[in-house]
């Protein structure tokens, strides 16, 4: 296991340098030189070629990259073009409120999705089925943009209840409730439509028939020997919806003027905000690795058949 | 028994009084409550470009000198200043009262200081040509400072209440490095008290400011990305004074609850369509006048803009010194919306109804309020034969595009750093200026050229004016830009705000908050 855990993260070296490679080659294919924004509308080339050459900008292709390779082993990242903050520690704040809403969204994308889901899948073409598939529908169907900015007009605005957007440094946890909603709508459609379509599939199965036939109550059936496999799809998905979570995270972040890493990389992209990018895309790709990982490893835990050698 | 009555006449009054002046004279306590869209990227003046960093700064630095509310340039840290009769030696004598938030007294070593590192290469300031005319800098003596520049330069104290000139303490500086862009120690009403990016940003009230302590006890800065987010906030009473989105407009204007409490004011800035006078076909003059004559800026200020706009038909606005009521009349003459006329114009140009013109495409940065506008003068190029498309980039590659000359027709707009007329049409239209410096459509005029560099360095008033006439009329005949309008700012507050006013030259971001002071807290 632990054998297994070293080699996965081990193979993640030769991701980064990927990752860190395009991302820097696109940045350089693509117009717009961070200098002359940092300039302004109106700048003289004087000024313009002082600033470049302060950031480096005017070395050679290969060898800012080589220079920044350097800089990530000794876990620099270096300063943002913009605001000169030191890019570790913009990410850091901004991980961390990230990884905040993304929780939550995640709890409740998990909690209302598969339950749900299993329910509907019980009680097949009920009326409970119905009402979740189509709210599960529009759930998939509705922009996040436009949820957010619903459900802030109608429990922040009208009713009161929660604040209009704004982080738990200054709402407290009342902050994260509009936001995590928002964020985990999506993927809980997805999960309740994969848990009823999963569930299906595993309650037709002969095993599941022979359980019944023994006598077993309903609930033991269902619980103790549908759920276990009819879960393993929907692992699979939790690791994917990571990503969907950070992409949704931009929107979500900016209507409810959330601080996080979505907001963070993508004006560092408007801004060409190099080193923020940079640090930004390979946090993020950090991010997904391990997801995946966890992923892997949680497969162990519910079906007994897989073993990691 | 009459002295009772008397009494009784003096308390009466006493209570009148009081609560006459509870109601007009200003009030201490408070915090002032704001938002800004982007978190801004420096508090350090030396490196400030955008109005979000700006109207923070301000609130924390002081400079030589400020406009007022009116644009007028007043004394600040300087309490007067003279001009030697060449107009390249100034000097100025410096309040002795001034003390920078760590408590430390500011003298006239701090200015050359604070010049000399804007004007440093090391530092890279963005704003470092604001400085290029300085020679030297010089503490004459302890409150006395001595600015020489290299020739007459007659918009240098317009100049000098720009940011990059507002005075920083060396030993925080030093001792901060880069950091201080993010805890900035300055000498204004405010001091910095916490930052958490993205999130807030707060001031408090410096008590020992040498204008006296400003009424709020503090300023905050909510950072909303969302404009519609941001006005909820703002109908929910979470925010003190803030702008309204254009699809708000009608609705909040009309409305009595909110009509009393917007603020509007023109500021020095222009919108306009400009176009690469040395690219195909766009050289070519007459086509360039078919295209002014064709925009219907009427219909875009009253359909598009909600009339939150001014119809403009010169370069300088009508609240900048130097606009020409002549030159105007003569312009909206010559260029007002006409289709006939707009035909005939591109028939002179060698295009009649548009044959033999190729489609031109309109370029704009990625925005929905520019797209709007794009689209409207698409339609109205149609009218008169010519056909166009739009292409929008990102600001970033926009600008790049437009400094090497790779777009033939684009929308721009420009927004004064002084008021003075120097920084429109010299910086805009002056040869020396090709691409980043200020002329994006590479416009070259041996006339305006000579008059615009003549009257950088004529000391008087009436002359310089005489020169930015003519230079201006040669420029519009030119037509390397089409006006669409001047700017006007707008802003809503809470109905116990008071004080507050509108920059002239930024609208909300230029406001000084320490004249604002609340009436409840």
């Amino acid at each position: 296991m632990l054998r297994y855990i070293v080699r996965r993260l081990l193979q993640a070296i030769p991701v980064f340098i990927g990752v860190t490679l395009i991302t820097f080659i696109l940045f350089f294919i693509a117009p717009g030189d961070p200098a002359r924004l940092i300039a302004g509308q109106r700048a003289d080339a004087e000024t313009i070629a002082r600033i470049r050459s302060i950031w480096g900008l005017d070395k050679p292709l290969a060898v800012q990259y080589l220079l920044f390779l350097g800089r990530i082993i000794r876990l620099d990242f270096g300063r943002s073009f913009k605001t000169n903050i030191p890019v570790i520690e913009s990410i850091g704040e901004r991980l961390q409120a990230t990884a905040v809403l993304a929780f939550f969204a995640f709890i409740i994308a998990i909690l209302l999705g598969v339950t749900a889901g299993i329910i509907s899948a019980v009680k097949q073409y009920s009326f409970f089925d119905y009402t979740a598939m189509v709210i599960a529908l529009l759930g998939v169907s509705a922009p996040v943009y436009w949820v957010g900015i619903i459900l802030l007009l109608i429990f922040g605005f009208k009713l009161g209840w929660l604040p209009l957007g704004g982080y738990i440094s200054e709402y407290g946890i009342k902050a994260v409730i509009l936001p995590a909603i928002t964020l985990g709508t999506r993927p809980a459609a997805y999960f309740a439509r994969l848990a009823r379509s999963s569930m299906l599939e595993v309650i037709r199965q002969e095993y599941i028939t022979t359980a019944r036939a023994k006598g077993l109550p309903e609930s033991k059936v269902i619980f103790k020997h549908a759920l276990r496999n009819a879960l393993i799809p929907v692992v699979t998905y939790a690791g994917m919806v990571v990503g969907d979570l950070l992409t949704g995270a931009v929107l979500t972040e900016t209507i409810f003027a959330w601080p996080g890493i979505g907001r963070l990389v993508v004006q560092a992209i408007l801004d060409r905000d190099l080193p923020v990018l940079q640090g930004g895309v390979i946090v993020i790709a950090l991010i997904y690795i391990l997801a995946n990982l966890i992923v892997d490893l949680s497969y162990a835990l519910i079906d007994p058949r897989i073993r990691y050698e | 028994m009459r002295k009772v009555y008397l009494m009784f006449l003096l308390v009466f009054l006493i209570f009148l009084f009081a609560g006459v002046s509870s109601a007009d004279t200003p009030q201490y306590g408070g915090v002032l409550r704001r938002s800004l869209v982007n978190d801004p990227p420096t508090l350090d003046p030396a490196m400030i470009t955008d109005t979000a960093s700006d109207e923070v700064a301000r609130q924390i630095f002081d400079g030589l000198v400020e406009y007022d509310p009116n644009g007028k340039v007043v004394g600040s840290i300087a309490k007067k200043w003279s001009i030697s009769k060449d107009g390249t030696v100034y000097t100025f004598y410096l309040n002795n009262n001034v003390y920078f938030h760590n408590g430390r007294n500011v003298t006239a070593e701090d200015f050359v200081y604070s010049i000399k590192r804007v004007m440093d290469p090391k530092t890279a300031s963005p704003r470092a040509s604001f400085a290029e005319p300085i020679k030297d800098v010089v503490a004459k003596d302890k409150y006395t400072l001595v600015i020489t520049l290299k020739r007459p330069f007659a918009p240098f104290l317009s100049t000098l209440t720009y940011s990059c000139f507002w005075v920083v303490p060396k030993e925080e500086v030093e001792k901060l490095g880069k950091d201080f862009a993010t805890r900035p120690v300055g000498t204004g009403a405010f001091m910095f008290n916490e930052w958490k990016h993205d999130v807030k940003i707060s001031l408090k009230a410096n008590p020992k400011y040498f204008r006296g302590r400003p009424y709020l006890d503090g300023i905050e800065w909510m950072i909303i990305p969302d404009e519609n987010v941001d006005f909820m906030n703002f109908e929910k009473g979470q925010l003190d004074v803030t702008t309204i989105p254009d699809p708000e407009w009608d609705r909040v204007s009309n409305d009595p609850k909110y009509k009393p409490y917007i603020l509007e004011k023109p500021i020095i800035g222009i919108y306009y369509l400009g176009f690469n006078v040395q690219k195909k076909p766009l050289d070519n003059k007459y086509l360039r006048q078919a295209i002014a004559r064709a925009i219907n800026k009427e219909a875009i200020v009253k359909v598009i803009r909600r009339n939150r706009a001014q119809v403009a038909y010169t370069i300088l606005p009508p609240s900048m010194p130097g606009f020409s009521k002549a030159n105007y009349d003569w312009a909206k003459e010559k260029f007002s919306y006409n289709v006939a006329e707009a035909k005939k114009l591109l028939a002179k140009a060698g295009y009649p109804d548009g044959k033999g013109l190729p489609e031109i495409t309109l370029y704009y940065n990625s925005s929905v309020a520019h797209k709007r506008i794009m689209e409207a003068i698409q339609a109205d190029l149609e009218k008169i034969g010519i056909k166009a498309k739009l292409q929008n980039y990102d600001w970033a590659v926009y600008l790049d595009l437009l400094d090497k000359g790779e777009l033939p027709v684009y929308r721009l707009g420009w927004v004064a750093d002084y008021i003075d007329p120097d920084n429109f049409l010299w910086v805009l239209f002056n040869s020396a200026n090709f691409g980043p410096e200020g002329n994006h459509s590479f416009y070259k005029n041996d006339k305006v050229d000579e008059y615009t560099n003549k009257a950088r360095i004529e000391t008087l008033w009436s002359v310089r004016a005489k020169y930015y006439e003519m230079a201006e009329r040669i420029i519009l005949e030119d037509c390397p830009i089409v006006p669409i309008y001047y700017y006007i700012s707008q802003i809503i507050y809470q109905p116990w705000v008071n004080g507050l006013y509108l920059d002239p030259l930024t609208g909300i971001s230029g406001v000084r908050y320490r004249v604002v002071w609340l009436s409840k807290k």
